[in-house]
């Protein structure tokens, strides 16, 4: 090996690879990009811990929804009868709130439902509002004197409100405050008869010779008064 | 070591890049032609070091790894900076025999330059950083014979410009 040390060489090499290199600076940037690959690292960790987690809630929601949405007609038609179920609701363009009872039967409240018109439509047949964009809803369970009762009210934008029983489903709008029926939706076996149609009381019924379902909106301070009972 | 701490990671790397940055980054310059490009590829290694200290302090010599993960950066970084140079070449209408870009300018450095790149690093290590034959083999995954025929043509192609240079001086 020594055949190949030539000081000479070692020199000249020596001038051309310059002048030792400041190494307490380059210390401190070795440290530096350490510390910078380390908190690149853990933000990507942190980032997909939380894309995980949210994930896993989301899955979570629709699980809870899909239950709550999957109620069985035959189950709400096999109902006693009497049963009331009233609920205010506040219905704005794009946003909607709906609360409080008025009577002895008690409301269970939900919102943000994934798809607001396939639940009103599993308990009340098809009617289904124009438009579902931005909607929220609130389903009601009857109780009372009756047992496994199933109504629903959407509130879908332009003011417009979609009350479902067992035995159909109407669609009513609160414009320049009047209320108006935009449309109603008997269940299989039901035929429709609207009892009324005014600016301040939306009634009507869906019947199929032995059962008779009944909604009536009322408008009370410029907000919709839903009432749904059975005969 | 169950004992493993951050602690004892800078302490250890702070040691060996105390005793072998500068060396290592005189060796790599001679190789790059910038100590910019080398401090910049020894910086990196030890980057990667520190990152993977409880697996690299385990090898039977971790400033070899230091080294070679430094020299493959330099590698890379030589080839694409030849890719470039090549392109502006290309548009330039002037081709060079090597894409190596000596910053200094020197003579010296040019004759250095035009050796092939193997043989530049197995002179870099050996006269340079002061690697064994043995270790400048394993540095570059190459035989010891061929590490000294390196040196070997190395040498002779070198003096024997320098000789040339001082002839044509005189």
């Amino acid at each position: 090996m020594s055949d190949y040390r030539d000081p000479e060489l070692e020199q000249m090499l020596g001038r051309l690879s310059g002048a030792y290199p400041d190494a307490n600076t380059a210390l401190v940037a070795v440290t530096g990009r350490v510390r910078q690959v380390k908190r690149r690292r853990a933000f990507v960790a942190s980032t997909a811990a939380c894309a995980v987690l949210f994930g896993v809630g989301a899955l979570a929601v629709r699980g809870g929804d899909a239950d709550q949405n999957v109620q069985p007609a035959s189950e709400s038609s096999s109902e006693s009868s009497n049963a009331t179920v009233t609920s205010v609701s506040t219905s704005v363009d794009d946003a909607s709130t709906s609360s409080s009872d008025e009577s002895t039967s008690s409301v269970d409240e939900t919102s943000s439902s994934v798809e607001p018109v396939s639940s009103a439509s599993v308990a009340g047949g098809s009617g289904s509002p124009s438009s579902n964009k931005g909607s929220s809803t609130s389903s009601s369970s009857g109780s009372g004197n009756s047992s496994g009762s199933s109504h629903s009210t959407v509130t879908v934008p332009n003011g417009q409100t979609t009350h479902s029983s067992a035995g159909g489903s109407i669609v009513v709008a609160v414009t320049n405050g009047d209320l108006s029926l935009v449309s109603d939706a008997p269940a299989d076996g039901f035929t429709t008869e609207v009892k009324h149609d005014r600016a301040d009381r939306v009634e009507v019924e869906f019947s199929d010779g032995s059962t008779t379902w009944r909604i009536r909106v009322d408008l009370v301070d410029g907000s919709p008064v839903v009432e749904i009972s059975q005969d | 070591m169950s004992e493993f701490t951050d602690a004892v990671v800078v302490e250890d790397l702070e040691t060996l890049f105390r005793a072998h940055y500068g060396r290592l980054v005189r060796a790599l310059t001679l190789v790059s032609g910038s100590q910019e490009a080398a401090a910049d590829a020894v910086q990196e290694a030890f980057v990667k070091a520190h990152l993977h200290w409880r697996r690299v302090q385990r090898y039977d010599d971790p400033v070899g790894w230091i080294r070679r993960v430094a020299i493959n950066k330099l590698r890379d970084e030589n080839r694409r900076q030849g890719r470039k140079n090549k392109a502006v070449e290309r548009l330039q209408g002037e081709m060079r025999s090597d894409g190596v870009e000596w910053s200094d300018g020197a003579d010296a450095g040019a004759l250095l330059a035009g050796l092939p790149k193997q043989q530049r690093f197995a002179m870099a290590l050996f006269y340079v950083e002061g690697l064994s034959v043995a270790e400048v083999a394993n540095t570059l995954d190459i035989s010891e014979g061929a590490v000294r025929f390196h040196l070997h043509q190395g040498r002779t192609r070198l003096r024997g410009q320098v000789a040339d240079q001082k002839e044509i001086l005189e």
